[in-house]
């Protein structure tokens, strides 16, 4: 094949056209691929070099001109890319290289030149630009980075993103013995070190959440990913991983968590109101319609009874029932009171003033029945509610008031101490005592009680429960039939006070 | 022919004994406090068992309350054919009444108080 051809074969195939332009006699020559390139049938071409800007692309023609400037008039030749629409309109890139030259035989200065048609190569250029920045888009709203470990070299490559999680400078050179000090110090900090240590020695991959401190000292939460790269020979050469900034999610998370366990909350909650208003269903059925019934009896009896000292009986009971009634509505409203309060206030309460006080409430209890009372206070403060406390102090000390036994000289003992972090006070009496293997169930449940005694109303140990729990603490009792009764009161640790 | 009454609240057992006298003069009526007594009550060698037709029986109770004199009344080693059994409790749970019907023993439950067509009632079997 003759040299010319091969050319023309060559220009074909990479969409490059030959031209040449006199610029002394304003005569133009294009080859064949120009003319294909600029899309016009050779019989419509005018062949004038100056209508061929109107072709060249509005943004590109100034800097098209300044270099075919310069290149006639300085450096006699000139490399551009610009942009054209061809003589059909379509948008084509042009790469275009031309020399000045003089004829040697007319001395006319000639251009000479190429014009490569690079549309194809421009588009699938901005089509992997595209991609790779769809790419980096997509890395960066997830906060994926990436890094690569060389066994043999111990060098580490720590990309863009993960030094930016990290807190770092995108040139800052972070090696993988500093990488892992971001992990937060303890638990953290400890398995990335077991697992990537693993990861080399063994190839055991590795994919965990874990707790980091960057460089600004910001907790954040990260997703690490390792994996073992093999060579030919199945030896670990690299190891490499992805890395995450899960952050947002784990707050989501925990925010998810703590929804969930508030819920939980409101629902035992609830359930524990549901018994409650299960209790008071109960009392109202038998602590008020016990004594309703028989003052309906009583009521009955007053018509038919004749006898003067009998009818004086029954008006004397009618006012026991009633004042019975009257007290229980009272303590209905009491624990309605309690139960309805949302937030009840604390004070440092002097436990021995507390106790001198509720003494000389019941002073004339405790002289007629004669009770000795003790006090061994080991803990002298409580951070409590003082209403409570007095409510509470009240019916236990009341109670154990009540159910002494006749034979034996009444003691009552006070004790106040810490039990690790719990502050508890215990009252103890050597009554009557209950049965607990009949009543334990119920002991602190309302309308129950456990002893024929006539000021027992059951209400008061719902009470003093009610008001431990309203405030954190707890409350059980140990007893004996006729050896005595211990109520044991655990306060929460919040209601510890230093001194 | 006697009538049991098995209750804790004195106030209670008082206006009864007395109502039912005023009715029927002829019926002798015992009270007790709770289950147990009334266990003790029932001690065959005593024999209160053989004139015993009709036990009204609360079931808040302390000591033992009512469902725990029903067990035992069950296993007691007598004949049970002329007496019978009634709740008569200031409870009207429905789990209290759901749960007496799982007593054969049990003729009837009666919230207090008892209305005075029902006393009469009750009083026929005597």
């Amino acid at each position: 094949m003759e040299q010319n051809k091969i050319n023309q074969l060559v220009n074909r195939l990479t969409k490059t056209g030959v031209w040449f332009y006199n610029l002394d006699q304003d005569t133009l020559n294009w080859d064949e691929q120009m003319f294909e390139i600029y899309e016009i049938d050779p019989k419509d071409f005018s062949g004038d070099f100056s209508s061929l800007e109107s072709l060249v692309h509005e943004e590109d023609l100034d800097m098209v001109k300044e270099s075919y400037r310069q290149a006639v008039e300085e450096k006699g030749e000139y490399n551009v890319v610009f942009r054209i629409h061809s003589f059909k309109g379509n948008l084509k890139y042009i790469k275009a290289n031309g020399v000045l030259v003089r004829s040697s035989k007319t001395g006319d200065r000639l251009f000479t030149g190429a014009n490569q048609d690079i549309t194809e190569i421009i588009k699938e250029r901005e089509e992997k630009e595209e991609l790779s920045q769809i790419l980096r888009d997509s890395q960066e709203t997830a906060i994926i980075g990436s890094w690569q470990h060389n066994v043999k070299t111990g060098q580490t490559y720590n990309d863009v993103i993960t030094k930016r999680i990290c807190g770092l400078e995108p040139d800052y050179d972070l090696q993988a013995s500093e990488g892992i000090s971001f992990y937060k110090e303890g638990w953290s900090r400890d398995t990335i070190t077991a697992r990537f240590g693993e990861l080399i020695e063994t190839g055991k991959p590795y994919d965990l959440e874990l707790p980091m401190i960057t460089k600004q000292g910001k907790e954040i939460w990260v997703r690490a990913i390792g994996k073992p790269v093999y060579n030919s020979k199945k030896e670990i050469v690299k190891v490499t991983g992805v890395f995450q900034d899960i952050t947002a999610q784990k707050e989501k998370e925990q925010r998810l968590i703590e929804s969930n366990e508030h819920l939980k909350k409101l629902g035992e909650r609830l359930s524990e109101q549901n018994r409650k208003l299960h209790d008071f269903a109960h009392i109202t059925s038998h602590n008020l319609r016990a004594p309703v019934a028989n003052l309906m009896m009583l009521k009955e009896l007053l018509l038919i009874e004749k006898d003067p000292s009998e009818l004086a009986q029954l008006h004397s009971l009618i006012g026991e029932t009633t004042e019975r009634l009257n007290e229980t509505l009272d303590h209905l409203l009491d624990a309605l009171v309690v139960q309805s309060e949302v937030s009840v206030e604390r004070q440092k309460i002097n436990l021995e003033n507390q106790v001198e006080d509720l003494k000389s409430r019941l002073n004339y209890v405790i002289k007629e029945a004669g009770v000795k009372i003790e006090t061994d206070l080991k803990l002298r403060h409580l951070y409590f509610n003082p209403l409570y406390l007095e409510s509470i102090l009240l019916n236990l000390v009341s109670n154990a008031l009540k159910f002494r036994r006749n034979e034996v000289e009444s003691t009552l003992v006070i004790k106040s101490y810490l039990d690790g972090e719990y502050p508890v006070m215990e009252i103890t009496d050597n009554g009557i005592g209950i049965d607990l293997e009949q009543h334990r169930d119920r002991i602190f449940g309302l309308s129950n009680t456990f002893h024929h005694h006539g000021s027992a109303k059951g209400v008061g140990l719902f009470m003093c429960k009610n008001h431990m729990e309203a405030m954190g603490g707890t409350i059980r009792v140990e007893s004996e039939v006729n050896v005595g009764t211990t109520f044991i009161l655990q306060f929460s640790p919040s209601s510890f006070i230093s001194e | 022919m006697s009538l049991l009454i098995i209750d804790d609240d004195p106030i209670y057992r008082f206006s009864f004994k007395k109502i039912v006298a005023s009715i029927r003069p002829d019926i002798e009526l015992d009270t007790v406090n709770d289950g147990q007594e009334a266990i003790r009550y029932f001690n065959p060698a005593e024999g209160r068992h053989k004139k015993v037709k009709l036990i009204l029986v609360d079931l808040n109770m302390p000591v033992m309350d009512g469902w725990g004199f029903l067990d035992a009344y069950r296993l007691m080693p007598f004949g049970k054919e002329h007496i019978s059994v009634y709740i008569v409790s200031s409870s009207s749970n429905p789990s209290d009444l759901d749960r007496s019907e799982e007593y054969p023993e049990v003729s009837g439950y009666l919230v207090k108080p008892i209305k005075r067509e029902a006393l009469l009632e009750l009083l026929e079997k005597l």
